[in-house]
């Protein structure tokens, strides 16, 4: 085999980048491995906002993109949100990540940082029936989510929300200020919250992973609508941000460009075969254990092509989604350029009356012309009709993005097929179908959510609905459980000894809520499980 | 594509204002990278419409409707976002305070789209263009 170490982590994003912390703090020599692209327009704007922003900068290159990356014609696809600052996200997806389907359009990722890269930021801890439907046992997670929110620092989201978005987890930094817009939305709902409340709908500015107040290096946000579109503060975490400091040790090491193909054991430990994505070359790195955190889907690509699980059904999860495009007639005419946030200022949960019920959740953001363009397209107008009105539609907008849980049923699965080329990934062919019963229950929610919106001054005019997937919340393709394709409750890959799987493979279901904060907790958890098989051996 | 047709679509976007120069080189070379390849029908159409750029309104309502993706559509719309990031143009999508007075404004604009449709149902159905 070839160059040692102690441990491999294969993955830079929200689970690889708090496992290598953990694993470093505790001594170890760890090698974290991927292929890791990098935004061509890291922190170069330099406007004060995003409004100044196209005011002064006439050739406007950070907001379309010198190849235009901002302007795409055609259908909505996944990722279309992504400004050029974000796009290296999808980069080179179909060379790595080969797909065939038309029922489930993921986004698998290369970026550094994984799709933690371009994160909403929203941090929910799962509750006790949530994540043992998931199959993680009560008390399992709870110190480690405490752990990650002092790491990351998470803002205190409202008391009408907090037992469900955060239970007993204590955020570091002051709630959010929000805008005009979700100002009148928040004061028509404290008006009607009892009575809301008894029907099960709560509202309420959520936790997110950013800071408002300067700490560590970073900045507090700014409100100046950048902080999901750049880094350039870090007030928004990112994994990056950790694995950036982690450079400065001395027992960890970060290697990129590094496509990770498959893994093997022996009696001495476990290795990596991975292809340099810079020369093709097919390199060999090994250590006494390895932890894959490539993501969901990435994770199982690994594990399938290293156990020969080809033309086989891996079974998936993924939140159902969509937007809703929603108009607030009270704030026809009215414009404000103060505390402009492009993160969700308001979440809601439907229907919550007990801690046992599994709500989905839905997350507010205002639509400001950030790039006009985008909503022109939809428009069934002449666009010089067009521009005037969105110009006095929009700053009364909204978008309402709604998750709602989901599990395991034998029609949601991909199957990977092994492809002999050198360098790009083996095809997966996703196959992904609601029931009847799911789709009627998904439906249920959202017209009671419409419902109570509208009593609150806010209303629906149009809902986007894009293909399954869209919601790039993937989970559940190596479930815990003692099957042979499964994970031990300690995140150990059933059938090895040195190979552990720290990302959200393992949840055997998706609630609604945000997973990315779970994603890292059980990342810790994971991370400390290695350690302490280390320590025993 | 050519100059002539960013500065016909630039007169019909905003009718009255001087084309910036950098708008119409950035719209170049965005039609150049964003290559639209039109068959030979939307070729024809669109020479027809160089010739007679006031149908252009026509069309655009037509389509924004019945043919939502068709080349002229595109071809108007890459127009949009350079404008709408140039300094010199912005103020026509930046938001602004608007009176509900506006609103009615706008309204009674909107009640010629109608026209507007049928001289694009004109143009592309009774030619055979569409």
């Amino acid at each position: 085999m070839g160059e040692q170490t102690d441990i491999i982590v294969v993955g830079s994003g929200p689970a690889g980048a708090q496992a290598c912390q953990t694993l470093v703090e505790k001594g170890w020599n760890v090698l974290l491995v991927d292929i890791g692209y990098q935004s061509a327009y890291k922190n170069e704007l330099s406007a004060s906002s995003f409004l100044d922003l196209r005011e002064q900068d006439s050739q406007a290159n950070h907001i379309l993109g010198e190849q235009y990356e901002a302007v795409d014609w055609g259908k909505t696809q996944t990722g279309a949100q992504l400004t050029p600052a974000r796009k290296h996200v999808v980069k080179d997806q179909e060379a790595y990540f080969p797909m065939d389907s038309s029922s489930f359009q993921p986004l698998e990722t290369a970026a550094h940082g994984g799709l933690g890269a371009a994160w909403g930021a929203g941090s929910c801890v799962f509750s006790a029936s949530e994540l043992s439907r998931m199959g993680l046992e009560e008390g399992l997670l709870p110190e480690h989510y405490q752990t990650i929110a002092d790491r990351i620092g998470l803002t205190t989201p409202d008391a009408s929300i907090a037992p469900i978005m955060m239970h007993e987890v204590q955020p570091s930094e002051a709630s959010i200020t929000m805008d005009e817009n979700h100002q009148t939305l928040w004061k028509r709902y404290e008006g009607k919250a009892g009575k809301l409340a008894q029907k099960g709908f709560h509202l309420g500015r959520p936790s997110l992973a950013a800071i408002t107040s300067d700490r560590d290096g970073r900045k507090a946000l700014a409100y100046d609508e950048l902080a999901f579109y750049t880094d350039r503060d870090q007030s928004v975490y990112r994994p990056a941000m950790t694995i950036e400091a982690l450079l400065a040790k001395t027992n960890f090491r970060y290697l990129s460009n590094c496509l990770v193909k498959r893994f093997d054991e022996d009696d001495s430990g476990a290795s990596i075969e991975y292809i340099n994505t810079e020369n093709g070359a097919r390199e060999r790195v090994s250590a006494k254990r390895i932890m894959l955190a490539a993501g969901a889907l990435g994770s199982a690509r690994i594990v399938a092509r290293s156990r020969s699980f080809f033309d086989q059904k891996i079974p998936l999860l993924s939140n159902d989604y969509a937007y809703y495009v929603c108009l607030m007639p009270s704030r026809l005419g009215k414009v404000n350029r103060a505390n402009r946030l492009s993160l969700a200022q308001l979440s809601l949960f439907y229907p919550y009356q007990n801690p046992t019920d599994i709500p989905s959740m839905g997350s507010f953001y205002t639509y400001r012309s950030l790039m006009l363009f985008r909503s022109l397209k939809e428009v069934p107008l002449g666009f010089r009709t067009a521009i005037p009105l969105l110009q006095y539609l929009t700053p009364a907008m909204m978008i309402m993005g709604l998750h709602h849980p989901d599990e395991a049923s034998p029609d949601k699965y991909f199957t990977l097929t092994k492809e002999d080329h050198p360098s790009k990934g083996d095809t997966a062919e996703f196959h992904y179908v609601q029931s009847t019963a799911e789709q009627a229950k998904i439906a249920q929610r959202e017209k009671a959510v419409k419902r109570m919106l509208g009593k609150l001054g806010c209303f629906v005019l149009k809902k986007v609905k894009p293909t399954a997937g869209a919601s790039i919340h993937y989970a559940g393709t190596i479930p815990y459980g003692d099957d042979s394709w499964g994970l031990a409750s300690d995140g150990r890959l059933q059938g090895s000894r040195a190979i552990y799987v720290g990302d959200s493979a393992g949840f055997r279901f998706l609630p609604a809520k945000g997973l990315t904060l779970t994603i890292m907790a059980n990342a810790h958890r994971t991370a400390l499980a290695i350690h302490q098989s280390l320590t025993k051996a | 594509m050519n100059t002539t047709w960013a500065e016909l679509i630039f007169q019909y976007l905003f009718p009255g204002e001087a084309m910036p120069k950098s708008i119409g080189d950035r719209y170049l070379a965005m039609l150049h990278t964003k290559a639209i390849s039109p068959d030979e029908k939307t070729q024809a159409l669109l020479t027809k419409l160089e010739k007679a750029p006031w149908k252009l309104s026509y069309l655009d309502h037509y389509a924004a409707f019945f043919m939502q993706d068709h080349p002229i559509r595109e071809l108007i719309w890459l127009m949009i976002p350079i404008a709408e990031t140039h300094a010199a143009m912005n103020k026509h999508f930046l938001p602004q305070k608007r009176s509900f007075t506006y609103l009615i404004k706008l309204g009674f604009k909107g009640a010629l789209v109608p026209w507007y449709m049928m001289g694009g149902f004109v143009l592309v159905k009774m030619k055979n263009l569409g």
